[in-house]
């Protein structure tokens, strides 16, 4: 069975650019455009890993990063920080909460992207 | 009088009623009891305890902080004022007056701090908004760059593939010309977060060997895809022991230093990278045959947006930040940067990174 990536980002190109490659990749792909609706999304559907922005809607990233962690179940699924904020207060602060990487999306092809979700999901 | 020493010595937050005590501290009865001074000094510290924070937002050791100086100069003054006082009572007839021409030139000297300091701070919140403009500017133009590398890795991935067509030639165009502005982006953040001191290092044991082994590698790969006369030598011993730092930093400043040797070589020649162990520290060095640098140019070489004027003249590109961002990344995992050159004969970059602890 296919395993579900949600991707949380507000910017409808990227989303669109990520769910192409990762369905080419044989992933299932889910899109949430705002903190609030990946939270939900994230508890009903549980998916194997979930790549989140950090500037977002409604609730930004850390506070779903605080919300997902304590929830039951969901904090042992892998999240993959995918932002271009790239200062230490950030990455500190993600880190604290446990995420498996963080990347600056600018920095990173897709096919890098791709490896790295393989290498969170082994 | 109380209008004298009102401003220096007490800033605008104080209310009403204490710059009327103060008023009479100097004009009643015991103008220099020490129950009075001590509440001065008192009132003046806890006024001043913000400053002390606005100080660390500026990212400045206390000693370096204008704020913080005028707190110190404010006490060492009233010290002084009250040692004038008792001294000059002992040796003069009248006290009083010396006692007031300390206090008046004590004033003086307060509304010139005074005014440096508000000075500073009007500097500070400049530049402390540019830097923010420069933050948000930069994560606003990484977001359509972003878009613009994805959707073309999609477009080689699903259309292009291996052929080698016009297309393909443009797309590459495209690519690269994407890639050197996020270069620049991520140089202008780089900077920010220097100055900010917000650089995140994540230091690990690695070897050094490998990384500027592989960067080379490449490097050679390229200038012999564009049939350049350069080439990249490389010296590095077997056994070299790992170096502690951060494994992406240390390999930006690599690439700094040798994409400098290979920029600057336009005429062809020789680079050198050699790396040597001296016990606590590892050593890379990176030897070129190019332009070289002017004796004048020398010492402006790790200052932000430099350009050497040898260099300027045929080489337009670059916003001459990478040798200051290599020195600050350097410094910050606790190595050192340097290079000796003469103009005309090329020259020697080299910086060292702390070796691992076994």
């Amino acid at each position: 069975m296919a395993k579900k990536i949600l991707f949380i980002e507000d910017e409808a190109r990227l989303q669109e650019a990520m769910a192409a490659k990762l369905k080419s990749d044989g992933y299932e792909v889910l899109s949430a455009f705002d903190g609030e609706t990946g939270i939900k999304m994230a508890q009903e559907h549980k998916p194997d890993l979930i790549l989140l922005d950090l500037i977002l809607p409604k609730k930004d990233g850390f506070e779903v990063l605080e919300e997902l962690k304590a929830k039951p179940g969901l904090p042992a699924v892998p999240i993959l920080a995918l932002t271009n904020l790239e200062d230490r207060r950030s990455i500190e602060r993600c880190l604290s909460y446990g995420v498996h990487s963080y990347l600056a999306k600018a920095n990173y092809s897709l096919d890098e992207i791709s490896q790295k979700i393989k290498e969170a999901l082994q | 009088m109380s209008n004298l020493i009102r401003r220096p010595f007490l800033s605008d937050e104080l209310s009403c009623a204490e710059i009327s005590r103060c008023g009479k501290l100097f004009s009643g009865v015991a103008p220099f009891s020490a129950r009075n001074v001590i509440i001065i000094i008192m009132k003046f510290h806890l006024d001043r305890v913000d400053s002390i924070k606005q100080c660390r937002s500026y990212g400045l050791s206390l000693w370096q902080c204008p704020q913080f100086l005028f707190l110190i100069m404010g006490a060492i003054t009233i010290i002084s004022i009250i040692a004038t006082y008792f001294a000059s009572r002992y040796y003069i007839q009248e006290p009083e007056v010396v006692a007031l021409i300390v206090l008046a030139v004590a004033a003086i000297i307060f509304i010139i701090g005074h005014i440096i300091v508000s000075s500073f701070d009007m500097i500070a919140s400049a530049s402390r908004a540019k830097s923010e403009f420069v933050s948000i500017m930069s994560h606003q133009l990484r977001t359509p760059l972003s878009i613009i590398k994805w959707q073309l890795n999609l477009i080689y991935e699903k259309h292009i593939g291996t052929e080698n067509s016009e297309i393909k030639k443009f797309l590459d165009h495209l690519g690269e010309e994407n890639q050197r502005m996020l270069h620049i982006i991520n140089d202008l953040l780089e900077l920010n977060r220097i100055e900010d001191r917000n650089l995140y290092l994540n230091p690990s044991n690695f070897s050094l060997g490998e990384v500027v082994g592989d960067l080379i590698d490449r490097r050679n790969k390229s200038l012999l895809e564009a049939e350049s006369n350069v080439f990249i030598e490389t010296k590095i011993p077997e056994n070299l022991p790992d170096v502690f730092a951060d494994k992406i930093k240390a390999e930006s400043v690599a690439s700094h230093i040798v994409d400098n040797a290979i920029r600057y070589s336009a005429n062809g020649g020789k680079i050198e990278a050699t790396l040597v162990s001296s016990g606590k520290y590892i050593k890379c060095s990176v030897t070129d045959q190019g332009i070289g640098i002017s004796k004048k140019d020398q010492k402006m070489i790790f200052s932000k947006f430099f350009r050497a004027g040898n260099v300027f003249r045929y080489q337009t590109q670059g916003l001459g930040i990478r040798l200051y961002l290599a020195k600050a990344i350097v410094e910050a995992m606790g190595g050192k940067i340097g290079f000796r050159s003469e103009e005309g004969k090329g020259s020697v970059f080299w910086f060292t990174l702390p070796a691992a602890k076994v």
